[in-house]
């Protein structure tokens, strides 16, 4: 494996892999606990439109991706406070708005659909050094918030009500939270595409709450969960010649698979001791 | 000065109206029992206290402060109709009560609420009983002035309700001015000195022994049972 390293976009690759599983595990347990699992598709298509408006106007894709994601994830909360709409529903608006709008400019301007459809699947292994960098940034913005404002964000997770009374100020922290979302969903495409992001948000968020026992160990199982199958299917990806994209994520629902078997075994270990100390 | 003060609310949810014209006083060291049928208003009004909606006519005041002006959070104590939102939710009772505490910057001591036994157990595995305990526990870090109880004893069983309400006597013994939100007339007309009956207006406030035959006639034949039911 060290080998790999040897080549300049597989130490990219890599690190890219290990700064986006991070951002992405940590904000998907919050995502899941939520009920907001499908935000970050909903993002993810959304900035569909922002790459196409960066290709139409000659801007970085990366950077109109994230102005577009960061302006929908307001634009839903906007949604559901003012027009009282339901979160799935404002998800869908946002997600057509950003779809066709990428329709729209493909449409419009010849040429460039083939590089567009290309942020469908992502490349991890053309991952650019200012690319690294945009990620460097939003893994700090994400642990940094993360870090200050944790039992903040973990009570207005639990309650959101009984989190107001306790003073925290949550529709400012909603605010934040939801633009971080957007952040991490817009790094993450470059590395899995539009149409995987999900899984790296949810995925090892749902097998960690599976085997964890606490919230904090919830998070650090989602982030190793994430990291071991990140750095594995990029690993495997290489030697199998396979798509890194397709790999990452087929390791992230065996991951969760195994969660799933190992908390049925050990539930059913646990009642057996029960009725064998004659305690049912 | 009142603890608590409205003074005409309104409120509709679209075009079904939840509180009409409503005035009630609390005032401090007073238990009181607010209640009302399924869909009176009760936690409507609840809602409206602690500026989670906003009303649509009316004036509300905590401590002399309008409700929509008021940040001395830590004068409120609340329990939720609904603990947890999230059945996944996998904090501990001990994380919750570390997070409140760096949030709120309260030291007060909750021993007597005897929740050690499962401090380290995730909320979501507590029984009702237990879940009420720690409920309360988070409430009381802050030592609020005020506690606020939005039906807690839902899915709870009778010994733990008994245990429950004896502690919430005990605060009020020592000045905490409660509101107990219920659907349950046993438990109010044994546990509060007053008692605010509203279905979507008030339809009656006072001292609890002198109000059992105007909550009788919101009730009807649901007052008996209940009060039967208590009673044994």
């Amino acid at each position: 494996m060290l080998e790999l390293l040897n080549h300049g976009f597989m130490q990219k690759a890599f690190l890219a892999g290990i700064l986006i599983s991070a951002s992405t595990s940590l904000i998907g347990v919050y995502l899941i606990l939520r009920k907001l699992s499908m935000l970050g598709s909903g993002l993810a298509h959304a900035s569909f439109g922002g790459v196409a408006i960066g290709f139409l106007t000659g801007l970085n894709p990366f950077l109109t991706a994230l102005i577009f994601a960061g302006v929908s994830s307001l634009g839903i909360n906007k949604l559901v406070e003012e027009a009282k709409t339901y979160g799935d529903s404002a998800i869908a608006v946002i997600l057509s708005l950003g779809m066709a709008t990428a329709v729209l400019i493909i449409g419009y301007v010849d040429g460039f659909g083939a590089s567009l459809f290309s942020y469908l699947f992502g490349s991890i292994l053309s991952i650019s050094q200012q690319d690294l960098m945009v990620m460097t940034m939003v893994f700090m913005a994400i642990s940094g918030f993360i870090y200050k404002y944790y039992s903040q964000l973990m009570m207005t997770t639990f309650n959101h009500e009984f989190a107001k009374v306790q003073g925290i100020r949550t529709k400012k922290i909603e605010a934040a939270f939801t633009v971080l979302v957007a952040l991490s969903v817009v790094v993450s495409i470059r590395a899995v595409g539009i149409l995987l992001v999900t899984s790296l948000l949810v995925i090892p968020g749902l097998a960690a709450l599976q085997i964890s026992a606490s919230f904090k160990s919830t998070l650090l199982n989602s982030v190793v969960i994430s990291e071991v199958s990140m750095i594995a299917g990029i690993y495997l990806s290489y030697l199998l010649d396979l798509p890194p994209a397709g790999v990452i994520v087929t390791l992230m629902i065996v991951a969760l698979a195994g969660a799933i078997i190992y908390t049925k075994i050990k539930t059913q270990n646990n009642t057996l001791l029960v009725k064998n100390l004659g305690f049912d | 000065m009142p603890a608590i003060d409205i003074e005409n609310l309104s409120f509709s949810y679209g075009d079904k109206q939840a509180l009409k014209d409503v005035s009630i006083v609390v005032e401090e060291g007073d238990f009181t029992g607010l209640i009302g049928p399924n869909g009176s208003g009760k936690t409507t009004l609840i809602k409206n206290i602690l500026g989670f909606i906003e009303s649509e006519k009316g004036e509300i005041e905590i401590f002399g402060e309008k409700a929509m002006d008021f940040s001395d959070w830590n004068r409120i104590g609340y329990i939720p109709q609904h603990f947890e939102e999230d059945k996944q939710f996998p904090g501990t009772v001990r994380e919750l009560l570390e997070a409140n505490r760096s949030i709120t910057g309260s030291t007060e001591n909750i021993e007597s609420l005897d929740i050690d036994s499962f401090l380290d157990s995730k909320f979501k595995d507590l029984s009702g009983g237990q879940k009420q305990r720690a409920m309360l526990a988070l409430a009381l870090q802050k030592n609020p002035d005020i506690l606020i109880l939005d039906e807690p004893s839902l899915g709870v069983d009778v010994e733990a309700q008994e245990n429950f309400y004896n502690l919430i006597k005990e605060l009020n013994d020592q000045g905490t001015t409660i509101i107990l939100v219920t659907h349950d007339i046993g438990v109010v007309s044994e546990h509060t000195d007053k008692v605010i009956c509203i279905n979507n207006s008030v339809c009656c406030q006072g001292k609890t022994e002198n109000l059992s035959k105007h909550v009788e006639e919101v009730y009807g034949d649901n007052y008996r049972l209940f009060h039967h039911m208590h009673e044994h």
